[in-house]
């Protein structure tokens, strides 16, 4: 069963898709298929830094440097009304051993449909 | 001395071995011929942020640098990265950004004044353009590379 649309999910953000100095995001984040994100009704925003550190971070090559946060059923509205190719964009999920929160989003997302994906994205940086 | 331990204190990896001994090779390396007009043209297109922007993919990302065993930077897209450089005419007073993607290819991103996104992605067979300001976006064959750039960034 789909991930309901009062959630909110999570995409890491590291520094191969992240340029600190011009604060761009690559759209390779999101462009393509079965894209991987967390859950925050499963782990809580605080909680998915330290799962992101352990699940995604490859220091030194790659390092966490944001976590994008965006609302289900405000990501299936993006997807609707993307008017090039409007897409049916759902969260389904995927926990894993240790990472219960995993979730994908199965559909295929092209680059036009990605831009979309993140002028919508919240970002948070770490407080420490 | 701290009595404890930094949260995330950094480790130098195995790879960088023990800086206090002496190497048993040179880790002095000569430039490849070709190599010095490369990094003049990567420095004078996307300025020093884009420059090491490049040298990090080059260098620091080997494979399976992410969680699912992304591939490190692919020869060929870096090839056709410089030759884009060539011809690319990127329009003053943006600030160019470099990203590797999953399949280890090399982006080009940027957004104008009015945050109108571009991006050209290289590929090992084709380039991808993505351009709102120029109404842009496609797949195309290396062979119609300089057209492309042209139309889509041409003065």
């Amino acid at each position: 069963m789909p991930v309901a649309v009062e959630e909110d999910i999570a995409r890491a953000i590291c520094s191969d898709k992240w340029d600190p100095e011009t604060g761009l995001l690559s759209p390779s984040l999101f462009k393509g298929q079965n894209t991987s994100v967390s859950r925050l009704a499963v782990t809580p925003l605080d909680e998915t830094w330290r799962v992101f550190r352990s699940e995604v971070e490859k220091p030194p090559e790659r390092t966490l440097a944001r976590i994008g946060t965006i609302n289900v059923g405000r990501l299936a509205e993006v997807g609707r009304s993307f008017a090039d190719n409007p897409t049916a964009l759902t969260v389904e999920p995927d926990p894993l051993e240790g990472y219960p929160s995993h979730a994908i989003i199965p559909q295929k997302i092209s680059r036009g449909l990605a831009n979309q994906i993140l002028r919508e994205l919240q970002l948070h940086s770490e407080l420490r | 001395m701290l009595a404890i331990e930094p949260p995330r204190s950094y480790r130098l990896s195995d790879r960088f071995g023990n800086p206090t001994e002496e190497p048993q090779q040179s880790r002095v390396r000569a430039f490849e011929p070709g190599q010095a007009a490369q990094e003049q043209l990567v420095l004078s297109k996307l300025g020093v942020n884009g420059w090491g922007r490049w040298q990090y993919f080059r260098l620091c990302f080997s494979d399976g640098w992410g969680e699912a065993h992304q591939r490190p930077l692919s020869p060929k897209s870096q090839e056709m990265f410089i030759e884009a450089l060539k011809h690319l005419q990127i329009p003053a007073g943006v600030r160019p950004s470099l990203f590797l993607t999953d399949e280890g290819f090399l982006e080009i991103a940027w957004k104008d004044s009015e945050g109108k996104a571009t991006q050209i992605e290289f590929g090992p067979h084709e380039f991808e353009v993505y351009s709102e300001p120029a109404g842009e976006e496609g797949r195309f064959p290396y062979d119609q590379l300089e057209v492309v750039l042209n139309r889509c960034f041409g003065s």
